[in-house]
This record gives C-alpha cells, sequence and structure tokens, in this order.
C-alpha cells in the first residue's frame, strides 16, 4: 500500500488545520470531526484527479468547504442576519472608533469572544474571514478554495472585518471596557 | 506618477496593506497618504490593533489525538472497502 502512505504524507500535515476550518464553519466539534472525516474519505477517493506538486491545503480545503455546503449546511444555526451600510461601510470604524481612537480595547477582548464573534459572521464572510485571518491563507488561495475572483475575496474580507470591528465593540461595551454611545 | 489617495481609498486598502497583499505600488500611495494623514494615522493603528486580536485568537487548536485516531481508522477502513 505505498498509495496509503503516500497519501498519508500528503493530507496529515494539513489535518489541523482542517480540523480547525471544520470547527469554525460547523460550529461543534463533533460536527467538525465528521466533516474532516468526510473530507478525508472524499480526498481519498477523489485522489486521482490531485495533481501531484499543487497546492495540496487549498485542495483538502476546498473539498472540505464542498463537503460543508452539500451535508451541514442546511443543519447549520444561523446568527442573527447582520447588515451593513453598503453605501458607507466606514460608518461602522467611525461609530467604533469613537470613544476609543486607537482601538485599545481590541487588546482586552478574549480570544474565545473573537473567535464567538467570527462564529456569527454569515456564512460567506465567515468562510472568508477564516480562511485568510485565522488560517493565514494568502487572498490568491482563499479565492481558490471559494471558487470567486481575489476581488471579491477582498470586498467581502473589508465588510466581514467591519462586522467583526462592531460586534468586538458592542461586546466591550457589554463588559464595561467601553461606555458606547448613546 | 499617479495621483495621491484620498482617506477612503486609504481606508479600503489599510487593511489589505496590513496583510502585505496590495502591490507595491499601491502601498507606496499608502504610505505617503498614511505619514501626512493624522486621521489615517490613527485608523492605521486601529486596523492594526484589531488584526492583531484576530491574530492572537487564531487559536493554535490541534486536532485531538482520539480525534486524530478515530480519522485515521476510518481512512483504513475505507481503504480497506
Amino acid at each position: 500500500m505505498a498509495d496509503a502512505a503516500e497519501f498519508e504524507s500528503l493530507v496529515l500535515p494539513h489535518l489541523d488545520t482542517l480540523y480547525r476550518v471544520g470547527r469554525r464553519l460547523t460550529g461543534e466539534a463533533a460536527d467538525a470531526e465528521d466533516l474532516v472525516q468526510e473530507t478525508l474519505l472524499r480526498a481519498w477517493r477523489g485522489w486521482g484527479g490531485f495533481t501531484a506538486g499543487s497546492n495540496a491545503r487549498a485542495w483538502l480545503l476546498t473539498i472540505l468547504r464542498n463537503t460543508f455546503i452539500s451535508r451541514w449546511r442546511s443543519r447549520r444555526r444561523e446568527g442573527t442576519p447582520v447588515s451593513i451600510d453598503d453605501a458607507d461601510p466606514n460608518a461602522v470604524l467611525r461609530a467604533v472608533q469613537r470613544e476609543d481612537p486607537e482601538g485599545n480595547f481590541f487588546e482586552r477582548v478574549v480570544d474565545t469572544q473573537v473567535l464567538a464573534a467570527v462564529e456569527g459572521l454569515p456564512e460567506e464572510y465567515r468562510e472568508a474571514v477564516v480562511l485568510s485571518d485565522l488560517e493565514g491563507l494568502p487572498y490568491a488561495e482563499v479565492a481558490q478554495v471559494l471558487g470567486i475572483p481575489v476581488g471579491t475575496v477582498k470586498s467581502r474580507l473589508f465588510r466581514a472585518r467591519r462586522l467583526l470591528q462592531r460586534a468586538l465593540h458592542d461586546h466591550a461595551v457589554e463588559l464595561g471596557i467601553l461606555r458606547g454611545t448613546p | 506618477m499617479s495621483p495621491a489617495i484620498d482617506c477612503a481609498r486609504a481606508l479600503e486598502m489599510m487593511q489589505d496593506w496590513l496583510r502585505r497583499e496590495v502591490t507595491a505600488a499601491h502601498a507606496a500611495e499608502l504610505e505617503a497618504h498614511v505619514s501626512a494623514c493624522t486621521a489615517c494615522r490613527g485608523h492605521a493603528e486601529f486596523e492594526s490593533r484589531f488584526r492583531d486580536a484576530i491574530e492572537r485568537a487564531t487559536s493554535r487548536e490541534c486536532c485531538p489525538a482520539e480525534t486524530r485516531a478515530r480519522l485515521l481508522a476510518a481512512l483504513e477502513r475505507e481503504r480497506e472497502g
């Protein structure tokens, strides 16, 4: 079974990434495990379609994302829909910035709150932020995984980050770190 | 020589610039603007602290050992058909 060893050496270095992305997409550890398992099985069955020497991480993440869409998405509880003022997305920035222009409050927001805010994003924003800002994929690789142009990745990330800033600001107000503007 | 960028354009590019996802020409324009604009220097500080918070939260959470073992076992079963 030389193939099996080769497959594992290609896939296992990316297992943690697949698991973390699965966690953020499904929101649950048990679902993440099921999603990664399905991804690995599909990858094994579709291994013939993988071009040796090409980007294994992007290939696996694409399978994971497609699996998520076909099997999990309908089951996942969606957060409250959020809107962003398309005419002036920077209105969010100004509102958030008013009380703390340098963003010092970001240093007091704990990691679990940041991850919860990411999980509360609408899906098309969430997947872009998870791949880019949490996993550190270059925009071109995010574009490849999501099957969209780099320009679309940029505009989704721009809006997603504004929504995150607002969510973290609101959270800081709830905790009394910021007073919040009446 | 391209025309100088305004604050709106600078804000639009700032997060991409912090992640080194802008061209060298755009980076130069943005840096020139930020060095001359107090408001945008504040924005850059804000955006940079935001980015740091997100990067910090990137849990270096690993796939748990038991999960990993179950995943490998599932692959093994699949291969043995």
